[in-house]
């Protein structure tokens, strides 16, 4: 992927999802969750930590995901978060959304020049 | 001794809010994460100075402000129990201390009947009781551990306003009965004779009673001091 062309805020802008998204597979904390989504965007995309804590504050506000306190490390306990039931729905519900409004968008964006359709 | 640096920039940018257990919570979940992040990359080989830039780069203080954002979640219900039993003790005080003004009647009290506070706060006092003991007495787990979310920062700027309009209150309430009680005789330029003892009781009194006042913006100030006390944290979250 080119570097150049990462648009931040249309990554911010689904960030709750891609969040309950690793969250899906096994509870997560911070820094972690930073890393994890790092690794998964193929080491380009570097989330940043107001984000990364209003994001899980908006989830946890609406109960999509609970926090509860892990290890004592340098620096205090650990905060970790487990995704809800009803946060498992609201994944499902989003990515099901994001296939379809990126299946428009694709075919919106086309300005009729042949390379550029995919 | 080096990690205790970035102990300290997360305590320079949480200092504003050490009264609030979730700033607190907050504060602790954000170093540790920070700590791991600064230790990733002296492992990578960074140096210390590098690594700390790096690791406090994206969280300033205006960050921080925006992550706590005023509103917390409190103990609804317990709150305002507290709240009714100091209303309640300040009523008793209140109610104890205009007793003398019963027996001054009419022209000695410029403005206010004495009997009619000491009833004022005779009833207030039964109405706060009765409240009080209905709201301590609750069986029903639930409804004691209710929460709300309240906005602090629109209830905090009130501690001071409240204060500011009973300072201008008592100094109207002052000016006034100066005016009234002796404003013929500084008009005219007699001197203010006072007779004896309860004379002199009956021309401060005037001044003093408006004082009793004062449980509204200190009744106002518990309020916003007890709000820390009644806070849902991650630990002692009870449904």
């Amino acid at each position: 992927m080119d570097d150049q062309h990462i648009n931040s805020d249309l990554i911010r802008g689904n960030i709750d999802t891609i969040i309950l998204g690793v969250l899906m597979n096994e509870d997560n904390y911070g820094y972690s969750i930073i890393k994890e989504i790092y690794r998964k965007s193929g080491d380009v995309f570097e989330l940043k930590e107001p984000t990364l804590y209003s994001s899980l504050r908006r989830l946890e506000a609406q109960y999509w995901v609970e926090s509860y306190w892990g290890e004592q490390t340098q620096g205090g306990r650990r905060k970790y978060y487990r995704i809800t039931t009803l946060g498992r729905e609201i994944y499902d519900n989003n990515f099901k959304e994001w296939q379809v409004a990126k299946q428009i968008i694709d075919r919106l964006i086309v300005s009729g020049d042949e390379e550029r359709e995919l | 001794m080096k990690g205790n640096q970035l102990a300290r920039h997360v305590d320079h940018l949480f200092s504003q809010y050490r009264g609030s257990i979730q700033a607190q919570e907050m504060k602790e979940e954000i170093l540790s994460n920070l700590e791991e992040k600064m230790s990733d990359y002296i492992q990578q080989g960074m140096s210390y100075g590098e690594a700390f830039d790096r690791t406090i780069e994206h969280i300033d203080m205006s960050a921080v402000e925006e992550l706590i954002d005023g509103n917390q979640r409190i103990y609804i219900n317990r709150y305002i129990t507290e709240l009714v039993q100091t209303a309640l003790i300040y009523c008793l005080i209140a109610w104890i201390l205009t007793i003398p003004l019963k027996v001054m009647l009419g022209s000695a009290l410029v403005m206010f009947d004495g009997m009619i506070l000491n009833k004022i706060f005779m009833s207030l006092s039964a109405v706060l009781g009765v409240t009080y003991a209905a709201m301590a007495f609750r069986k029903n787990e639930q409804v004691k551990n209710m929460k709300a979310v309240i906005d602090v920062k629109s209830i905090l700027p009130w501690k001071r306003r409240v204060w500011q309009i009973w300072g201008v209150f008592i100094i109207v309430m002052f000016v006034t009965n100066t005016a009234i009680s002796y404003g013929s005789n500084i008009w005219f330029g007699r001197s203010i004779q006072i007779t004896g003892p309860y004379a002199l009781a009956q021309s401060i009194i005037p001044y003093l009673y408006p004082m009793i006042s004062i449980i509204i913006p200190l009744l106002m100030q518990r309020a916003c001091n007890i709000i820390g006390k009644y806070e849902v944290s991650t630990d002692n979250e009870k449904s």
